[in-house]
């Protein structure tokens, strides 16, 4: 529960309550968008602090983008489907991002990006850190291959490899911005 | 249950849900491959346009196929619908578009093959609800290929020997049973029509016939064909249906399980007409035979990848590593999945990839590890074109060919 400060009658004050955000964009396909269409628009949505209140609605934009507002240790952004609802748990993590050169960093930035990396992992999302990937991981790391002009261009050779190497650290690096 | 989101760096894409193949294993005539290589578009020229970012499947005319719809990132209790946009294709199952079955398999008929861009709309709730993804739909008019297949039985005896009943050659044969039409039937039906239904290419296939070389014809050993350049002409100019694919199914080929020739490309083997050849049995390498080792539905499941192969060079494919890669010399040098997966991959049977350099990709598909050794390449005819790879494109390539009057030279 928020407290907020009482001031004597008649007096005037302000208060500061921090209310963080973040983006979610709902799309058709991973990546960010290059001016192309992706954006899942008008889906209707509902977001729930922790407590289960609602405190936004709304429906999605051409670009799929939602700022959800996180209430707490995480809301719930909850996107209506007729009578039933597609629910999606959202947590911020503060902790830097795993270092693209490491496994673990690699399955950041491919969630990031919102690849297909499966759901093992302690947060249930695909980064387990594991060194030889699933075949998730490596079906993400091809799709972001072929899907980045730098790696899938033309005169490249033996580019689309699976193997998240410098060419991919470096698109992995841009497109996650971290 | 709720799909958890984990945020870094205050952004985070979910794309809830893609557009799959519906069954795993080998080719089914309904069951189409899909080009899901990348999201990004990167289609063939010639394939119809829109704006889907995803998988490309393609289809024949009047053909009624099974795609899936998998969910990634979305709970199993939402519902689904499938709708269409253009005029190629429509929905045939469920009825109205949805709600999809537990398994999100769908089916779509083909309608007509027209220049306008046709895709599957996957939506959220009921039929007019937000499109959560999208794959982009090609139907095909068939096109014909005209198979004249040969079973060949191949002496070192001289012909007066073996018209006098001797000669030690063999009649190639699956599974012990000698090679007949109603085991080429079979071949075609099972694993050769399903592998170029996609590419809206159809058979018609006439009964053996039956040939017999001897040494006369320059064959110095029992069942091996393909000792050098004149028997590739001898066996390509032999008994030869015109305006057709003629397909010689030898015992043995000598270092190759098979060889397919476009018209254009026969000088390079001393070849005087297009033509397939394939080794049922195995083949001749230093000194040795090497029997196929699968057996069974499989060894009829390799038997149909490799005459599909083959016929993918009859119809101008290159080799997907031969054009662009850099292990040209190794053919076994590209171990990635997309190129595995590609019908046009050099080597049909391949070992597991293993490692952290090459991660458990082989099955990704789901044609076929066999054992636990190896596996099958896979059969997609590729209808994306993707820029770094110059082959890519396989489909429209093929179609293109059919324009060629050295299609059946």
């Amino acid at each position: 529960m928020s407290f907020i400060a009482r001031q004597i009658l008649g007096a005037t004050m302000f208060n500061t309550i921090t209310v963080r955000t973040v983006d979610i964009f709902l799309q058709k396909s991973p990546n960010k968008p290059h001016g192309d269409v992706r954006g899942i628009e008008g889906a209707r949505f509902q977001v729930r602090d922790s407590t289960g209140a609602v405190i936004q609605t709304g429906t999605t934009p051409a670009d799929g983008k939602i700022q959800v507002q996180i209430s707490g240790a995480f809301s719930t952004l909850e996107v209506l489907a007729g009578s039933a609802v597609a629910q999606y748990t959202i947590k911020i993590r503060d902790s830097a991002a795993e270092a693209v050169t490491t496994p673990a960093g690699q399955q950041r930035r491919l969630r990031m990006l919102g690849y297909h990396i499966g759901h093992s992992g302690p947060e249930g999302n695909g980064v387990d850190g594991i060194a030889v990937p699933t075949k998730e991981v490596d079906r993400s790391a091809l799709e972001l291959q072929a899907d980045t002009p730098a790696i899938n261009g033309a005169g490249q050779t033996n580019a689309m490899d699976g193997v998240v190497g410098n060419h991919t650290q470096a698109a992995l690096t841009s497109a996650a911005g971290v | 249950m709720a799909v958890n989101v984990s945020v870094q760096n205050k952004f985070q894409i979910i794309v809830p849900a893609r557009v799959d193949r519906a069954v795993r294993g080998a080719p089914v005539l309904d069951a189409p491959d899909v080009d899901d290589r990348g999201w990004v578009n990167n289609r063939a020229t010639g394939l119809n346009v829109d704006d889907a970012r995803g998988a490309l499947f393609g289809t024949t005319v009047g053909d009624v196929v099974r795609l899936k719809v998998v969910r990634e990132d979305l709970d199993d209790a939402v519902p689904l619908f499938v709708t269409t946009t253009g005029d190629q294709v429509a929905i045939e199952q469920p009825a109205g578009g949805g709600p999809l079955p537990a398994d999100g398999i769908f089916s779509v008929r083909s309608v007509a093959d027209t220049t306008t861009g046709s895709k599957i709309q996957v939506r959220l709730g009921n039929a007019s609800g937000a499109v959560i993804c999208e794959a982009d739909a090609h139907t095909f008019t068939p096109k014909t290929v005209f198979i004249t297949p040969h079973v060949c039985v191949i002496h070192s005896a001289n012909a007066a020997a073996v018209a006098a009943g001797g000669g030690t050659g063999q009649t190639p044969s699956i599974n012990g049973s000698a090679l007949d039409d109603a085991q080429l039937t079979n071949l075609f039906d099972t694993i050769i029509r399903p592998i170029w239904r996609p590419v809206g290419v159809e058979f018609q296939i006439s009964p053996v016939q039956n040939e017999v070389f001897t040494g006369n014809d320059g064959f110095t050993q029992d069942n091996v064909a393909l000792q050098g350049t004149n028997q590739i002409a001898t066996v390509y100019g032999r008994n030869r249906g015109i305006g057709t694919c003629n397909i010689f199914f030898m015992h043995t080929t000598d270092q190759f399980l098979g060889l397919g020739l476009k018209f254009e490309d026969r000088a390079v083997l001393g070849a005087n007409n297009s033509g397939i050849m394939v080794g049922v049995n195995g083949d001749f390498n230093s000194g040795a035979f090497n029997a196929r080792s699968s057996a069974g539905a499989d060894l009829v499941h390799e038997l149909g990848n490799d005459t599909a192969h083959e016929i993918g060079h009859f119809l101008n494919l290159d080799h997907a590593d031969e054009v662009d890669s850099d292990a040209a010399s190794n053919f076994n040098g590209r171990v990635d999945t997309y190129n595995r997966r590609f019908l046009m991959h050099p080597v049909n049977l391949l070992p597991l990839a293993t490692g952290t350099a090459a991660p458990p990709r082989f099955d990704d598909i789901g044609y076929g590890q066999v054992g636990a050794s190896g596996g099958h390449r896979g059969c997609l005819v590729t209808l994306k074109h993707h820029p770094s790879h110059q082959s890519d494109g396989e489909t429209m390539t093929v179609r293109r060919r059919f324009r060629s009057p050295n299609l059946f030279k």
